[in-house]
């Protein structure tokens, strides 16, 4: 128990100066009391004391209204006992009395809700437990009657403590230990108004101090809350905020926040229309109670806010005052744009690359596919995708290998990838590079899946056009050559025709004038015979295609493209020097394409040189190390200007006019078929090299 | 008859073409002379003689259109006929705005070269 007894004597004192200080002021309720037991005047004088009591006064008056009522009656101990507020629903003794010179065992706080259970289950139902003998108490209040006994309570008159209708908040005894007491109805009655005068004290008490803990509740929430809370009047003005509001807005406190806002549309809002719009709404029924604004803080920063507006409308049907309550998303927002914006890319990624994505559960045997994968087999985004249906895309050609892959994938999780081809919904023909992964933890596989057709198309384009490429450069060596080719046959074709009417005339001539005959015939035959080689040179440049691989020596190929070219020098004016090492070992290679690349070379020093007054082409060849031989083709032209050396090689790269830059990108291409390399240098003298390196035949085994 | 004044200058580096060309000419009872090259001819027939010159347009050195300019440079009066082994438009375009009177590509007939020269020698000894 609550309840110290050494506390109680002096308070009492001090309430009997008060009480007869009353009824000297009281003359009237004195001279009515007169006619009254002296225990009806006490009840009179301690209702009177009651009323209007200040609070803080109400819990000294019941102690000494439980003595002077225990004195009175001869009664020797009173408890009050109330329900915490605290709604855990303890209850405890606030108020007692005993007679001096007696002390309640036990001291310490007690829960009269487990102390006597019976009791107070009866009283909170509203029962005024009135027991002459606790041993008549019926065996359900076994525990309550234990307690009695333990106090040495022999007679109990307890009442519920109510207050105008209102629940049960306590109780309050009247105890006989000396000896046992019959309660009287009229002692029942009487004590009853004394219950009631305590109880609605004690409610009125009670009720203020809850206003109070409540208050400090809603306070704690208010000031605690996380969401900003604010009251906005009607002109826009802040009434009030929590310090979450002001911290939201980028205010220094609350205070700071209603002194600074005066007009909330201009000062809270980014888009103050978009305020006059959400209140015009509301004014007109409209429900947007909730929604998402763009706010500005006290720096300006823009802010993403939730907003929900709770309105309260004045007599004129316009919004008299509005809560706000305010949640920082800004995060979120920008989380969700990031997101979004993520979401968007990878889309995009996936779509100019072609690359979609899916995953199949191998425990629910689900196959997921992303969108482009759809894109991807033409099908409709309703389609059902299984791993069935999937692979029945796979021509005929690529299914057993993706299905011996996916097998692999799930049985050994092994990873694949594989470039085949499939026929998608729509019957059209794609190359896909697909992948698959073992994603053991979570018991799928994944994989990607790429469209490559256009890639795919663009490298057997590019093969084409290599092949087209290496046939038109042919050709235009030898359209080249054809020229000076048909310089050389015209030539002993003339000279045959101008030998043949002049023996045909000779002939119809006397006798002695035929004696030019057997020369005529001799040059015609000589003649005949350097067409003739002439056409061997040019069928023996032309009929061969395919590449053919075979011994060759280096001076031998020199000198064959030299033959060819023997006309264009002369007529170019240009000196050959010919630096040739006897010792060259053969290299293995074809002999018509390493001609060609010979010709491009020393037909592109004739052209380099055609504006330089000093025209030398030096054509040399040397071992480079025991098993390399290089050839370099020397021309004394301008050389190759530096800003195009790099590309020389290049398809295209061209300086000439009428060229089309294709020369030494084949010359190249040809050179690394042989497994040699080609490249180019300016000479220190002036002039440009042209050299090309290939193994020598024994130490060239990736030919054979 | 053709006129035993008329000469034919052969300019050809081609050692069997040009041989060739006089034996023909000479068998029909033409004046012809060869020279293998610019040089030679320009160092050995006067600019004052007549004739006409049948020059080769590839040769080393000084080739027929160079030989041509210096021809009119030194005021040599002898028409020009080209001759050439090679079919080209342009070099035929090119012989005839250098004054060239003709131009036959190799290989040419007798006939062919003779319709030239009668053609010229009508122009220059016309009415």
């Amino acid at each position: 128990m609550k309840a110290n007894s050494k506390a109680l004597k002096p308070r009492a004192k001090k309430a009997h100066a008060r009480r007869a200080k009353k009824v000297e002021s009281h003359g009237r309720a004195g001279r009515e009391q007169a006619s009254l037991s002296p225990f009806e005047r006490l009840l009179v004088d301690i209702s009177t004391r009651f009323i209007a009591l200040p609070s803080d006064r109400v819990d000294s008056e019941i102690l000494v209204a439980q003595k002077e009522v225990c004195e009175s009656l001869g009664i020797d101990i009173s408890a009050l006992w109330q329900r915490d507020l605290d709604y855990r629903g303890s209850l405890t003794s606030t108020h007692i009395f005993v007679p001096p010179g007696f002390t309640l065992a036990p001291a310490e706080p007690m829960d009269a809700k487990e102390t006597f259970p019976w009791s107070m289950k009866k009283l909170f139902e509203g029962e005024t437990l009135i027991i002459s003998r606790v041993a008549d108490l019926p065996a359900a209040a076994a525990r309550d009657l234990k307690l009695y006994r333990s106090f040495g309570i022999k007679s109990a008159l307890t009442f519920p403590l109510s207050a105008g209708g209102a629940p049960v908040f306590g109780a309050v005894s009247f105890n006989q230990f000396r000896k046992e007491r019959t309660w009287t109805t009229d002692t029942v009655n009487k004590l009853r108004l004394v219950a009631q005068v305590f109880a609605n004290a004690l409610a009125r008490n009670r009720a203020d101090r809850a206003l109070q803990e409540s208050e400090a509740r809603y306070r704690g929430i208010f000031e605690r809350s996380i969401e900003g809370i604010y009251r906005l009047s009607g002109e826009g003005r802040i009434l009030f905020a929590n310090p979450a509001a002001a911290k939201i807005l980028g205010y220094d406190s609350a205070e700071d926040l209603v002194r600074s806002i005066t007009d909330a549309g201009r000062q809270l809002w980014a888009f103050p229309d978009e305020r006059a719009r959400l209140v015009r709404q509301v004014e007109e029924g409209g429900t947007i109670r909730e929604g998402e604004y763009l706010f500005k803080r006290k720096d300006g920063t823009p802010v993403w806010v939730s907003l929900k507006t709770n309105p309260v409308f004045g007599p004129d049907g316009r919004i008299a005052y509005s809560d706000g309550f305010i949640e920082d998303i800004d995060e979120r927002k920008r989380s969700h744009e990031a997101l979004k914006k993520s979401e968007h890319f990878l889309a995009e990624t996936a779509r100019i690359g072609k690359v979609g994505g899916w995953e199949f559960d191998i425990d629910t045997m689900k196959l997921m596919w992303t969108a482009e994968v759809y894109v991807i087999h033409e099908v409709n985004p309703t389609y059902e995708p299984t791993v069935e249906k999937g692979l029945a895309f796979f021509t005929p050609g690529s299914r057993p290998i993706i299905e011996q892959a996916v097998r692999q994938a799930i049985e050994q999780g092994a990873p694949y990838e594989l470039e085949l081809e499939i026929v998608t919904a729509k019957g059209h023909r794609r190359d896909v590079r697909t992948i698959g992964r073992m994603d053991l933890a979570h018991r799928r596989v994944y994989g990607f899946i790429q469209d490559i057709s256009l890639r795919k198309e663009n490298e057997r384009d590019r093969v084409q056009l290599r092949q087209e490429l290496a046939h038109l450069a042919r050709v235009m060596a030898m359209s080249e050559l054809s020229t000076s080719l048909a310089h050389e046959i015209n030539q002993p074709l003339g000279a045959i025709l101008n030998n043949a009417e002049a023996a045909q005339i000779l002939l119809s001539q006397a006798q002695d004038k035929r004696e030019a005959l057997p020369e005529i015939v001799a040059d015609i035959i000589h003649d005949a015979k350097r067409a003739g080689d002439v056409i061997r040179r040019v069928r023996s440049a032309v009929k061969k295609v395919d590449a053919q691989f075979e011994p060759l020596s280096v001076n031998g190929l020199i000198n064959g493209a030299l033959a060819l070219i023997q006309n264009s020098l002369a007529v170019n004016g240009i000196t050959l020097r010919l630096d040739l090492k006897p010792d060259i070992a053969d290299i293995r290679g074809d002999r018509i394409r390493l001609q060609q690349v010979l010709l491009n070379l020393m037909m592109n020093a004739l052209d380099g040189m055609k504006e330089t007054p000093s025209r030398i082409l030096t054509v040399r060849s040397v071992m480079d190390g025991p098993d390399t031989v290089t050839v370099s083709v020397i021309d004394s032209g301008p050389g190759i200007a530096e800003a195009g050396r790099g590309m020389v090689f290049k398809p295209f790269f061209t300086t000439k006019k009428e060229g089309l830059g294709l020369g030494l990108s084949i010359c190249r291409s040809i050179i690394e078929e042989h497994g040699g390399r080609i490249w180019a240098d300016n000479n220190p003298a002036g002039g440009a090299t042209f050299s090309f390196s290939l193994k020598a035949w024994r130490d060239n085994p990736i030919l054979d | 008859m053709d006129s035993p004044s008329l000469c034919i200058w052969i300019v050809d580096d081609d050692l069997s073409f040009g041989k060739s060309l006089r034996r023909m000419l000479n068998a029909r009872g033409i004046l012809a002379e060869y020279f293998g090259s610019a040089q030679a001819f320009l160092d050995s027939v006067p600019c004052e003689q007549s004739g006409i010159a049948l020059v080769d347009i590839h040769m080393p050195g000084c080739d027929g259109f160079c030989l041509m300019k210096k021809m009119q440079d030194l005021g040599y009066r002898m028409p020009v006929i080209i001759i050439t082994g090679q079919a080209s438009c342009d070099a035929r375009d090119r012989a005839m705005q250098n004054g060239a009177i003709g131009y036959l590509q190799k290989p040419f007939s007798g006939e062919s070269l003779l319709e030239l020269i009668h053609k010229q020698q009508g122009e220059s000894s016309g009415p």
